[in-house]
């Protein structure tokens, strides 16, 4: 988190799965790469 | 693509090795030794490891590759390619995969030309009401042959660990757009090209998927072959997890299997850190979600645009939305996740547009590309891509804002919220 800035350009790798009790969509991933 | 990983939460890199493309991977950073190419009976193993970097709703880029060749300060050039395999550059959206892998002359090698062939640009119509469609056409390339300067030599030993290529094709620096962003079919190709050893951890291989040769009880190994032929050895222990409570004994040569893991020194071997079998049956395909039907409660049914498949002589085909029927009977699994909580996190009423996902089954089952039905679906890593929203990144939650650019931003919610678990090593994210 502490290397993370505003507006970086960044790809989040991991499983896309919907939240059974709110519907919403969550995301665990193994890592974040820097894309800028 | 600057491909620096954010420490805190890289682990490890993720290879996703698609069914048209047996993919080697290697990182590197060179050795301190120096040579030139001398004869072809000295040799040392090199590989070669795509990836990409993603244009929005851009589902495939599939280019063939011509040659990958590694030429020394004299102007000597070998071949890293064994063959000319066709490479669905899309299909990584980040991640990477082994390309091939081979012996080849002992040398320092500074640069790299790279020379392709034809190639096919696919991409999401959502415009269109219903469910999705893939449309394609032809890639023109305004050059065929890139060639690249290393900024770290790849020094080939013999005898030495693998050392290999990182090929990485810029897809939204190389697929043109015009003014209101539609594809108009001109490729410039844009690589960026690194040499790494098999001890970096971005070269270590997340997902391969092959079809199970042989089982080698006793030695605590099987061979697996991809399409393209290249068979592989790999090597489990009493560390290796399996999926689904299963083990080298459930293996047989029906099985299809995703392995993780990382390559080992020896020849055409990899040491998995987990396996899962995505098929007994001799059938798999793989690929994103693009429709879910109904929209809520327990799907029916299910769109997959198919970005790999096993075997090739089935009713679907690569690059087209298949229509998965679901009958309430399947298994569902989360890779590298076993554990109760898996039923509910993922299952025929958890199905979202965006997942990435493995199916597999019966080759009877896929005798229609509309009607499939399956035993196995399993869910599997993707990359997101996007920018972090000014102002959102929480250090104290672990959370930030992104909007996502890629193709999962044009099947689903644009605007994401990312929550960082760094003890656990996950992202978690949720779209708003």
């Amino acid at each position: 988190m502490t290397d993370m800035s505003s507006s970086s350009n960044v790809r989040v790798v991991g499983l896309l799965l919907k939240d059974s009790s709110t519907g919403q969509i969550v995301l665990l991933a193994h890592y974040v790469d820097d894309m800028s | 693509m600057n491909s620096t990983v954010l420490a805190s939460t890289c682990r490890k890199a993720i290879v996703v090795l698609p069914l048209a493309a047996i993919l080697a991977v290697g990182c590197s950073g060179g050795s301190n030794s120096s040579s030139t190419p001398q004869n072809n009976s000295t040799t040392g193993p090199a590989f070669v490891v795509g990836t990409d970097a993603p244009l929005a709703s851009v589902v495939s880029f599939a280019v063939q590759l011509k040659s990958i060749d590694a030429i020394d300060a004299s102007g000597n050039s070998v071949p890293l390619l064994s063959g000319t395999p066709t490479v669905d550059f899309a299909h990584y959206n980040g991640l990477q995969a082994l390309v091939d892998i081979n012996d080849v002359p002992v040398g320092t090698y500074n640069s790299v030309s790279i020379t392709l062939g034809t190639g096919t640009i696919g991409y999401l119509n959502t415009q269109i009401v219903g469910a999705p469609a893939v449309q394609t056409e032809a890639a023109t390339m305004t050059q065929s042959t890139v060639t690249t300067t290393l900024s770290s030599p790849l020094v080939i030993t013999h005898g030495g660990a693998p050392v290999g290529l990182r090929v990485d094709l810029d897809m939204s620096k190389s697929i043109e757009t015009d003014a209101n962003g539609q594809i108009t079919g001109q490729v410039t190709p844009t690589f960026n090209v690194n040499a790494y050893s098999n001890t970096d951890s971005h070269c270590y291989i997340d997902e391969l998927v092959a079809a199970v040769v042989s089982v080698n009880a006793s030695g605590q190994s099987f061979v697996v072959q991809g399409p393209h032929g290249e068979q592989f050895t790999i090597n489990v222990n009493g560390q290796t997890e399996w999926e689904g409570n299963d083990s080298l004994n459930s293996l047989s040569t029906s099985s299809i299997v995703q392995v993780s893991g990382a390559i080992d020194a020896a020849d055409q071997t990899m040491d998995a850190d987990d396996v899962a079998i995505i098929s007994q049956n001799s059938f798999f395909a793989g690929g994103q979600v693009t429709y879910v039907q109904p929209e809520s409660g327990p799907a029916t049914s299910f769109d997959l645009y198919v970005d790999s498949l096993l075997p090739s002589a089935t009713g679907l085909s690569l690059g087209q939305i298949a229509q998965v029927d679901l009958t309430g009977s399947e298994k569902f699994l989360i890779y590298w996740m076993h554990n109760p909580l898996t039923q509910f996190l993922f299952n025929s009423s958890q199905l979202v547009a965006g997942q990435s996902v493995t199916i597999g089954g019966p080759s009877s089952g896929a005798a229609n590309a509309q009607a499939v039905t399956v035993n196995r679906i399993s869910l599997r890593h993707w990359g997101f891509d996007g920018t972090i929203v000014a102002n959102s990144i929480n250090s104290s939650q672990n959370t930030f804002q992104m909007n996502i650019n890629g193709f999962a931003g044009v099947l689903g919610p644009q605007t994401v919220t990312y929550m960082l678990r760094e003890e656990q090593d996950i992202v978690m994210a949720s779209m708003v």
